[in-house]
């Protein structure tokens, strides 16, 4: 009998979807810091199962078509399905990457558990990246109509087949990546806050389109003959302009909200992980399609810099630092620590206060009208962040951020992991010897300790007799900060059973 | 850091099976035939495409203020220009007209208006340009899947 075009195609592609399949049964036994994986996989296995199922309806729809336009439709429909399938198999990367050896395993676990406070139904799951950068990916943002409305993929499944996918099951699936390289430069994924942020923001981007969408438009009619040679050619018509000015406009107000999130949750070391980034950076100041319209370090830096508002820290931080005095080592007191961190500081402010990023946006009239009206969004973005993480009351007051620092900067000098700290008043913790209770300290002060510990203790290599030295140290820092955070997250998480002892 | 990845967009596989179905749709559908519920729920997707189609252009030409979000209408437009451009014996040269038209079409089907319904030259001019479009995501989705990097591909 001859095989038919349409029992080709829906063979070979039901060939994918068994390979693909046959690639989580492999990745079920694969070991995972936390159980988030095998939630992902548990929700591809069923896409996958229902994806069987549409290939045979496709056949049957073919076989009764009556129209070769019909059936080049379908054809058509079954190759965007495997393309689907190819997308879904490349997005197993993810998984893969998430096992225990390739990640920072001990503080995966800490960095879900504070992105899932923030995030309603939200299954989180951290991997690296060999591309150097991080990133963050909604694994089923394609099986959405619109992210302000309910889940739903009706031009494949439609509601019912979806819900029975979804049973039991999160309604977001965030994928964190951390470039594969820094493994174990834990400070450095501070900058994971950065991409919670942009989970956060996707409402606040829409409706700003649709606020400044006329002004943008306006600007872009009313450029004078001089501006209009300045325009790239490819940008002709006025559609084009537009669609340009608001890309630019959008990915500089998705990254520096974004930044000022991290900033919110991580305070300092935020911006200090944020500059580590900039320091290889191409340029400081370009704004270009090469490099995705992403906008400048320096300005990123300078918003950075103004929301962290440091001169507040710095007081709060003179306050206590004066109390810190310890024995041994170079560094023997909290005002050493917070005079090397100023000084550091104060050179990014001087980086940040230079200007040469606002002239690259004034060569090109589609970016300058882009970021013309950037400090007001960004206000407005700003504010909704910072509400969705007071909403989350999860966050010290700054007073209370800067006591625990310090007090977990006393045990990186003794090399203890930056894990508790004991403080006077109960709340619900164990109560130590001295009658003081020990608590566990929040992530965002191990890191922010971890990073004092570095700009002071670690300034550069030629700091040391010998380079080996800087790595050494360098390596029980990285090694002590993500102790701490695993046993504080433990602490935390096993508390419940702790307080019914005896 | 960065929010993105190259992968094939949502929209690219949402308004590729979009535009394949609701083509298919048409070239399937008799005159006077009524649609069933599934049907109905597509014609009226399909009709919301188109509109934001319009509102894209209205947008540009200035006769709209805003548009929400403006960047996805501006997507969709680009496409149903490039749709319309090539259609075979356009009626007019009026891009806005001949939308405007397309949305009636589909209207006229979903609510089954048996005083305005389309022609069956109508019909198949809006199968023909959801068919044009969905050509366009699908090579679209192509595109976006090949690797990047260097190297056999």
């Amino acid at each position: 009998m001859e095989t038919s075009t349409i029992d080709y195609l829906v063979t070979a592609a039901t060939e994918k979807l068994k390979s693909f399949q046959d690639r989580l049964s492999y990745l079920k036994l694969v070991r995972f810091p936390t159980a988030n994986p095998n939630k992902l996989i548990q929700l591809f296995s069923r896409i996958s199962e229902l994806l069987e199922k549409k290939l045979t309806t496709y056949r049957e729809k073919f076989q009764v078509s009556r129209k070769d336009e019909s059936k080049h439709s379908i054809v058509r429909e079954v190759k965007l399905l495997v393309l689907l399938i190819k997308t879904l198999g490349a997005r197993l990367r993810y998984i893969e990457g998430a096992s225990i050896e390739r990640t920072p395993w001990s503080m995966v676990h800490a960095v879900q558990e504070l992105a899932q406070g923030l995030l309603n139904d939200t299954v989180l799951i951290i991997r690296p990246q060999w591309h150097y950068n991080y990133g963050g990916v909604d694994v089923i943002e394609e099986w959405r109509l619109d992210l302000n409305q309910e889940a739903d993929i009706r031009e494949i499944f439609d509601r019912v087949e979806w819900d029975a996918i979804h049973e039991g099951l999160a309604r977001r699936f965030y994928i964190l990546s951390f470039p594969g390289l820094e493994r174990d430069n834990v400070l450095l994924h501070v900058s994971l806050g950065h991409e919670i942020g942009h989970l956060l923001l996707s409402g606040f981007l829409d409706q700003e389109e649709s606020l400044f969408g006329k002004r943008i438009r306006t600007k872009i009619e009313q450029l004078d003959p001089e501006q209009e040679k300045k325009i790239d050619s490819k940008y002709e018509t006025a559609a084009d302009r537009i669609k340009r000015a608001f890309q630019i406009r959008r990915r500089a107000l998705e990254e520096i909200a974004a930044d000022c999130f991290a900033i919110s949750i991580f305070g300092p070391a935020a911006l200090l992980a944020l500059h580590e980034f900039a320091l290889f950076a191409r340029s400081m100041d370009k704004v270009s399609e090469a490099t995705d319209w992403y906008p400048p370090w320096r300005t990123r830096l300078r918003y950075a810099l103004r929301h962290l508002d440091w001169p507040t820290w710095y007081t709060c931080f003179g306050t206590i630092a004066s109390d810190s005095k310890w024995t041994d080592g170079r560094i023997n007191s909290g005002i050493t620590i917070l005079n090397v961190l100023n000084v550091h500081i104060s050179t990014l402010e001087q980086l940040a206060s230079e200007t040469d990023d606002q002239t690259e946006i004034q060569k090109d009239p589609l970016t300058e009208i882009a970021y013309d009206s950037l400090d007001e969004s960004l206000e407005r973005g700003k504010n909704d962040l910072d509400s969705q993480v007071d909403q989350s009351r999860k966050f010290l007051s700054t007073k209370e951020r800067c006591v625990e620092i310090f007090a977990l900067l006393e045990r990186l000098h003794y090399k203890i992991p930056p894990n508790e700290v004991l403080i006077a008043k109960p709340i619900g913790s164990d109560l130590d010897l001295a009658g003081r209770t020990r608590t566990p300290a929040t992530l965002a002060s191990i890191f922010n300790a971890g990073w004092f510990h570095r700009v002071a203790y670690l300034p550069s290599i030629f700091s040391f007799d010998r380079s080996k030295t800087y790595f050494e140290e360098l390596d029980i820092l990285n090694r002590l900060v993500l102790k701490g955070i695993e046993m504080s997250d433990l602490q935390r998480e096993y508390a419940p059973y702790s307080s019914t002892r005896n | 850091m960065s929010a993105t990845m190259k992968e094939p967009s949502s929209k690219t596989f949402r308004y590729g099976f979009l535009t394949s179905r609701t083509a298919r749709l048409l070239y399937e559908h008799s005159i006077g035939q009524q649609l069933d519920e599934e049907e109905q729920q597509l014609v009226a997707r399909a009709e919301q495409f188109v509109e934001q189609i319009l509102n894209g252009e209205e947008f540009v030409s200035g006769e709209k203020e805003n548009i929400a979000p403006g960047s996805d209408a501006l997507n969709v437009l680009g496409y149903g220009r490039a749709a319309l451009k090539v259609m075979p014996e356009p009626k007019n040269g009026d891009f806005k007209h001949a939308l405007t038209d397309i949305r009636k079409t589909l209207a006229a089907i979903r609510s089954h208006n048996k005083n305005e319904y389309p022609t069956p030259e109508q019909i198949e001019q809006a199968a023909k340009f959801f068919d044009r479009i969905a050509d366009a995501f699908f090579d679209e989705a192509v595109a976006s899947s090949h690797p990047i990097s260097a190297g056999r591909t």
